[in-house]
């Protein structure tokens, strides 16, 4: 968009190297995006860490917590990865074991999807009402701008502009001055 | 000492109800007198509460079992230092130190006060002695920091082991005093309310408490994360749990406030929405202190907790719903046509910064509360943790970054879109060459954590942008560099002390874009002289040792750490168990650097002879503790007066136009 | 010994903010909104616009503001900071009226009363005044003058 006007200044040009090479090195990250199981096994545990909470303490995940249980869950997290479950797989066991209120976050279903549901709206309503305040302002601001022209009582202000100039200047003198008035 | 204490108490709690009474009587009788004397209560308060105050330090130095709240939170094998801990270590002391923090920023308050402000300061005052006597009716009658004992115990049960921590020096009374310095702008805007000069009069003096108020509960936020991060041992600093969540949610609101505030300054705009805001911000931070003080939520930190909370929970309600009676009563004056020349203008920015602020706030209050929502509509208990806020919050959290790199190039009124265009592309392409850079040097993949770092690139890349052109103009006309910076900024304080804030924010989205994608956590069990793999770092187990003190043992381990053949140095994490309290604290070796940080945490001794340890690599957290000095340098430079332009113009004062309408008596204008 | 400590430190207490009730009523000066309000008020809208000025400055040196848009907000700021400065003008004098009118009712009080015998009119702004005092209380000139002329009229 921006150079069907511009010049090739040396800022574009970079903007367009630049593009083209975080275009490139996404091209590549997708490409290699599956690293092998193994290796990533401790990592999707301690994902699984972190969505889990510790039953007898409060708001720790089991992740944080040094409780006796939460090493126990820890343990039982990655013996179940091992036998080749997968992550929901070992949540849903977790659930059923201690109740729904095991997961750090509720789940995205069912009533539950309200807690997902509800912060977007809300910053959609928000949006919406400051869309139509931004309007209403600019209309209020049309319409002001229509009642009295700019220069409405203007006539004879010569002198009291002559002072308005002098008072910025020596306001501005201490500021190392502007360019021109 | 403890009677002398409770005394003072008592007088303080005098001094709070006679002094609103008086402004109020003295205004109403128009008796400059009566006004002028519940004024001097409140300048008096705060002596009278540090005599209280130094009651209860008093009774911990002379180890004073017979007073109930000392025998609680001290003992004698404590180390004298942590006295300054134990004040507030609990509910009632802590309830002391936060009204004698209130009565200093009152007096504070009241004593600074400018011009502008002065006909509304009677209930200014009024406003923040009605909050004080609310804490301290609370003390004489519910929570008395001096009640007495009996028997009297011939040892205290000793201090929390959790509070023993440099930490806790700064970081609880800092959060205290952030969030019932919200106090003091609130007074401020009711007071404007109740005297009916809503106008631009307490502007000034409402955005300074603003800003002061924000950087003190930013600061005691960030301690608090500081102190997660070196002693809760779980290698992080924010948990998104109720009680730092219930601290978060008045400072983004009063982050959305000054903001917002820069429109009413400069073009007298959103009188009834700057209100509102001070006023909603009051609210939350009376939500933290009920959160706090035992709410219906379970947190790691209610070690104060009490069924106290109902009573905080009682005055939020009684506070907001009088706030907002007289927002109503008020509400025909403070319409104004409110006009706005374009979308595009630095006015609508700081609206959308408000709508994304209030968006954070509605988010969090939403986690906080949806349990509770949950419970009463399906009846099932469930947990809104970490992945629900980072899922959340985080997209709003980068929106917002997105914001401050673009909303410097807005001017006020209106913008041109070629002028932004032009402005944006240096800041653009610094943030797509950063980008690049990151995934083909450092093949960093996470698609979140490349936008984050191109969004701070491109805010740093703005705002060095713009201070290099305001000190290249100036250059121009004569000035060296250092000079023409120095005045740049001297001369636009608000908008460069701001500057300097983001740049602390973006230093902080470094440490946390970096710690939560990029940390490496490994647990290992090793045996003496065994060795473990960490992303680069190996660590050595050498040995342990324990130490038995009356209150706990340590047991210290001494652990070697390198980078693949290179010695980087011995160190000893150390476990702490409290016997007395069932409770284990840890003190984690953190070895930082600007790139990142090797946290290792010891766990307990196996029956083997093995130990466990936790170790973390943490990349760029060290950034996070630089940002709060940085953020308090900003808000230097912004609250730095600025010199008042001459009430009076320069060319009236001279001969100028005056002259034809006779000379006027100076002092009329005073 | 704590109570007799808390006793002292309550009457001290009073006594400080019992001060200022027992200082001689003195006449409470005008508060509420008036017409040095409304003045004060139009000087704060006049800086204000000034401040805007600055910044406008400020943001084309920056290149935020094209040329062409810089003069235009420029010039209307220039005629609002001058349309209000033209109202402080009128609201001072209107206050210096007010200010003379109360002067020449207190003359004439204290001629009635005899605590002033003899006045003149003052040479700098015409209006009438106490022949001995040192100031004229309209503006604030010396008397040195008036006193010449007075003299050299007996």
């Amino acid at each position: 968009m921006t150079t069907t006007t511009g010049r090739a200044t040396p800022a574009r040009l970079l903007l367009l190297g630049a593009i083209l090479a975080v275009a490139s090195a996404l091209a590549a990250c997708v490409t290699d995006a599956a690293p092998s199981a193994s290796q990533d096994m401790e990592a999707v545990a301690q994902g699984i860490d972190k969505s889990l909470m510790c039953p007898i303490c409060p708001s720790e995940t089991i992740d944080q917590s040094q409780t006796e249980i939460a090493e126990q869950m820890r343990r039982t997290v990655r013996e179940k990865l091992a036998e080749g479950s997968s992550r929901d797989e070992v949540l849903q066991f977790f659930v059923e074991r201690y109740g729904e209120d095991v997961l750090a976050a509720p789940p995205k279903s069912g009533f539950n999807l309200l807690a997902w549901l509800v912060p977007p709206l809300a910053l959609l309503l928000g949006g919406g009402a400051l869309a139509l305040a931004l309007r209403a302002m600019r209309q209020e601001h049309r319409r002001s701008a229509n009642a009295n022209g700019p220069q409405a009582g203007a006539a004879g202000l010569e002198p009291y502009l002559n002072a308005v100039d002098s008072d910025i200047r020596s306001l501005t003198a201490d500021d190392g001055g502007r360019g021109k008035g | 000492m403890a009677d002398l204490g409770y005394i003072c108490l008592l007088i303080a709690l005098a001094l709070a109800v006679y002094s609103p009474a008086a402004s109020m009587i003295g205004v109403r009788l128009d008796s400059r007198q009566l006004v002028a004397s519940g004024r001097r209560a409140i300048l008096v308060s705060p002596v009278v509460l540090a005599g209280s105050t130094a009651g209860l330090v008093g009774a911990f130095v002379t180890a004073d079992f017979s007073v109930s709240y000392v025998a609680e939170h001290s003992s004698r094998a404590m180390a004298p230092q942590y006295i300054w801990v134990a004040i507030y270590a609990g509910n009632e002391g802590s309830l002391l130190f936060i009204s004698f923090a209130l009565s200093v920023l009152a007096a504070l308050a009241v004593y600074f006060a400018p011009a502008a402000l002065r006909p509304s300061m009677p209930h200014v005052g009024a406003v923040l002695m009605a909050v004080q006597i609310f804490f301290l009716a609370v003390m004489v009658f519910l929570a008395n920091p001096f009640a007495p004992l009996d028997p009297v115990p011939p040892d205290g049960r000793g201090i929390n082991p959790l509070l023993t921590h440099p930490g806790m020096f700064a970081h609880p009374p800092m959060l205290m005093t952030g969030l019932i310095s919200f106090s003091v702008p609130f007074a401020i805007v009711m007071g404007a309310l109740l005297s009916g000069r809503t106008g631009d009069d307490w502007v000034d003096a409402g955005r300074t408490w603003g800003i002061i108020s924000w950087a003190l509960l930013g600061i005691g936020l960030l301690l608090g994360g500081w102190w997660a991060y070196t002693i809760l041992g779980w290698g992080g600093y924010w948990a998104w749990d109720p009680v730092e969540n219930a601290g978060f949610m008045p400072w983004l609101v009063m982050t959305a406030f000054i903001h917002s505030i820069m429109v009413q300054k400069r073009r007298g705009m959103f009188r009834m929405w700057n209100l509102a805001l001070v006023i909603i911000a009051f609210g939350f931070a009376q939500f933290g202190m009920f959160i706090n003080r035992g709410g219906p939520v379970p947190s790691v930190h209610s070690f104060g907790a009490s069924t106290l909370g109902w009573v905080f929970l009682a005055f939020m309600g009684a506070t907001m719903l009088a706030s907002f009676a007289v927002f109503a009563w008020r509400y025909n004056g403070l319409r104004s046509a409110q006009t706005l020349e374009s979308a595009l203008s630095r006015e609508a920015a700081f609206l959308v910064n408000n709508l994304l602020f209030l968006g954070v706030a509605f988010v969090t209050l939403w986690g906080v509360v949806y349990p509770l929502i949950s419970e009463l509509f399906q009846g099932e208990i469930v947990t809104v943790g970490q992945p629900f806020y980072n899922q959340v919050n985080g997209p709003i959290f980068l929106l917002l970054i997105l914001l401050m790199g673009v909303a410097p190039f807005i001017p006020w009124r209106r913008a041109g879109w070629s002028s932004m265009r032009r402005a944006l592309i240096a800041p653009a392409a610094a943030a797509a060459a950063t980008v690049a850079l990151l995934v083909l040097l450092l093949s960093v993949t996470v698609p979140w954590a490349l936008i984050s770092y191109g969004l701070c690139a491109f805010v740093v890349a703005g705002i060095l942008r713009e201070w290099a052109r305001g000190a290249h103009a100036r250059h121009g006309r004569g000035e060296s560099y250092p000079v023409a910076f120095g005045r740049l900024i001297a001369a636009n304080r608000p908008r460069y002390g701001g500057y300097v804030v983001h740049l602390a924010v973006v230093l902080l989205a470094l440490g946390v874009t970096g710690s939560s994608f990029y940390g490496i956590q490994r647990d290992v069990a090793l045996a003496p002289g065994e060795t473990a793999d960490v992303g680069e770092y190996s660590i050595k187990y050498v040995t342990a040792s324990a130490t038995a003190f009356p209150d706990r043992t340590e047991m210290t381990a001494e652990v070697q750490a390198f980078r693949g053949d290179a010695y980087l140095g011995t160190y000893y994490p150390r476990r702490d168990f409290y016997p007395g309290f069932n409770i284990a604290s840890t003190q984690a070796a953190i070895r930082s650097t600007p790139l990142e940080d090797l946290y290792i945490i010891p766990g307990e001794l196996l029956e083997d002879g093995r130990a466990i340890f936790r170790v973390y690599v943490n990349p760029l957290v060290m950034w996070m503790w630089v940002a709060g000095p940085m953020l308090l340098a900003g808000v230097a430079v912004a609250l730095w007066p600025q010199r008042e332009p001459a009430a009076q113009s320069v060319a009236l004062r001279g001969a100028g136009v005056a002259a034809g309408s006779g000379g006027t008596p100076e002092a009329t204008a005073g | 010994m704590p109570y007799l400590l808390g006793l002292l430190l309550a009457l001290a207490a009073a006594a400080l903010i019992a001060w200022p009730l027992l200082r001689a009523r003195r006449a409470a000066a005008p508060t509420g909104p008036g017409a040095l309000d409304a003045l004060r008020e139009t000087q704060r809208l006049r800086r204000q616009v000034y401040d805007e000025i600055r910044t406008l400055d400020l943001d084309r040196e920056l290149g935020h503001v094209p040329n062409e848009q810089y003069e235009e907000t420029l010039e209307a700021h220039r005629v609002r900071a001058a349309i209000l400065l033209r109202r402080e003008e009128r609201m001072r004098s209107e206050l210096a009226q007010l200010i003379a009118d109360v002067e020449d009712d207190v003359l004439a009080l204290r001629l009635a009363s005899g605590s002033v015998s003899s006045t003149v009119e003052c040479a700098e702004c015409g209006g009438r005044r106490d022949a001995d005092a040192a100031l004229c209380p309209r503006c604030e000139t010396g008397n040195l003058d008036a006193q010449a002329t007075e003299e050299a009229a007996e």
